[in-house]
């Protein structure tokens, strides 16, 4: 195949730019948390905090794979696919579950909350169609 | 669709490394291609039956499934 028929992605080197930006995120939430930084800005972290996670996740799902062929390509568009319907199953039934458990009926959801669970969904159907090719 | 890269292989005396280098692609790739869960495209399959100096359809057939 040749490289203008591939879906045009990152070197492979920005998955670890992703993956160092959620650990430095983590790192800095957990510090803030026990030494009480940020304690009047807390919203403002959290806000960061939800940007640039979602950000890494898109990098981390944008950069290529070691050696990135036809067949890792199809897979990653079968865990794509997967994520998505995913997704929307997730945001369909989330204010159902939320009501039948709690008993208040809420049909509006946050959106970053759908993002990580399709990036999540992703991630893990990628890995293991990888780990069955 | 069958194919006989396995024996192609034997006869050339490669391992699914070696092809795998020689065409650009990972040596899973070749894995399923051989064990047919995987079925090429046709740039991989020219690419494949080029290694081996012969006709794609000598190396790749279709079965009564396609």
């Amino acid at each position: 195949m040749t490289e203008n028929q591939y879906i045009r992605l990152l070197p492979n080197y920005s998955k670890k730019i992703g993956v160092g930006s959620i650990l430095a995120v983590v790192t800095l939430c957990i510090i803030s948390v026990t030494f009480g930084w940020f304690e009047h800005d807390r919203l403002i972290l959290a806000e960061a905090t939800k940007v640039i996670t979602i950000l890494s996740l898109l990098l981390i799902t944008l950069s290529k794979d070691k050696i990135e062929d036809e067949l890792v390509m199809y897979i990653r568009l079968k865990a794509l696919v997967f994520a998505f319907i995913c997704g929307v199953l997730f945001s369909i039934t989330l204010p159902v579950s939320n009501y039948l458990f709690t008993g208040v009926y809420n049909h509006i959801i946050n959106a970053n909350t759908i993002l990580v669970f399709i990036f999540t969904v992703y991630f893990l159907s990628f890995f293991l169609l990888k780990r069955k090719r | 669709m069958i194919n006989t890269i396995k024996v192609e292989r034997a006869i050339h005396n490669l391992t699914q490394e070696d092809l795998a280098k020689r065409i650009g692609v990972s040596r899973q790739t070749i894995n399923s291609i051989e064990k047919n869960r995987y079925i090429p495209s046709t740039v991989l399959a020219l690419k494949i039956s080029q290694t081996f100096n012969k006709n794609v359809n000598e190396i790749f057939v279709l079965d009564d499934n396609d």
